[in-house]
């Protein structure tokens, strides 16, 4: 069960507590008082780490949550092009196709996932 | 009487002359036997248990320094057998930190291309190896952890990081998956 306040209180305190550039930012980001922002802050730390697959994906649920659900495929495309093993971007994939209603695309998507990692 | 003609008198005069020095308590003319001379005579008269007793003595002498090179050799041996064995030791300790050090570079490669199986179980290798970085790596290995779902066991890992009091500088990154976690 999401507790945002907390999760709030913990960002503060991270940022205070010190964190490297990219984890800084991503925190901000997560901090953000609107999503364009925290869009715009998860970018921003992909240039930082190319790797930092938490901003990735959360700039993923961010792009959904705005309704840029072809920028969000677009991007997430890439990524399971790079990353063909990752459960997390073909999850998010499916999201994304099962909002387009492209549910076709989608349960492709998910039927591969349960061979990859089980029903759950 | 010598068997030598050389070593006796040569005439009666010179015995009646030493008779005379001695008789007046002054020095003689005959000598006695040479310490060397008698020797060699005696070696001559027992001359095959003298070479056998000659034999033994080279024998026991001969024996004597091979088994002191012998020896020495084999102080020499051990001391370099123990630098060896203290080289080996220390090269145990380096390949299991090389070890160690290779399961963690492979987790974090893994965590690169998303593969968060291959991930996880190296990051338990490197901890498993006694990797002296251990608390960074449990809290890196809360991301796989999460990816794969397995939330109670990030839980529990980042629970027992929040206790420690020499958390340093991943006290900052350990609250941000605490974040993390608690937005989930």
């Amino acid at each position: 069960m999401s507790d945002w306040l907390l999760a709030l209180d913990l960002l503060e305190e991270a940022v205070e507590a010190g964190l490297a550039p990219d984890d800084e930012t991503y925190a901000r980001a997560l901090l953000a008082q609107r999503t364009p922002r925290a869009v715009d802050l998860l970018k921003q730390v992909q240039v930082l780490n190319p790797n930092h697959h938490r901003a990735r994906d959360m700039l993923a649920k961010m792009l959904l949550a705005l309704g840029r659900l072809n920028e969000a495929r677009v991007r997430l495309e890439v990524v399971a092009e790079f990353y063909p093993r990752d459960v997390n971007t073909k999850a998010l994939l499916a999201v994304v196709h099962a909002c387009r209603h492209e549910v076709a695309a989608g349960l492709v998507i998910i039927d591969a996932l349960e061979s990859d990692v089980g029903p759950e | 009487m010598a068997k030598e003609r050389e070593r006796r008198y040569q005439s009666a005069g010179e015995l009646a002359r030493d008779l005379r020095h001695y008789l007046a308590d002054e020095p003689i003319e005959a000598k006695r036997d040479s310490a060397w001379y008698v020797l060699s005579k005696t070696l001559r008269r027992y001359r095959v248990p003298a070479a056998v007793g000659l034999l033994f003595f080279i024998v026991a002498i001969a024996f004597g320094v091979f088994m002191t090179v012998m020896y020495r050799r084999a102080v020499s041996a051990e001391v370099l057998a123990d630098a060896r064995l203290e080289r080996a030791e220390l090269s145990e300790g380096e390949v299991r930190a090389l070890l160690a050090d290779s399961y963690l570079q492979t987790a974090r490669l893994a965590v690169q291309h998303r593969e968060w199986q291959t991930a996880l179980e190296n990051y338990t290798r490197a901890l498993q190896s006694g990797h002296a970085d251990q608390i960074a790596i449990r809290l890196e290995r809360v991301e796989p952890l999460l990816t794969l779902g397995q939330i109670d066991r990030a839980v529990d890992e980042l629970d027992s990081l929040s206790d420690r009091s020499d958390l340093g500088r991943l006290r900052g990154p350990m609250l941000l998956w605490q974040a993390d976690l608690a937005m989930m």
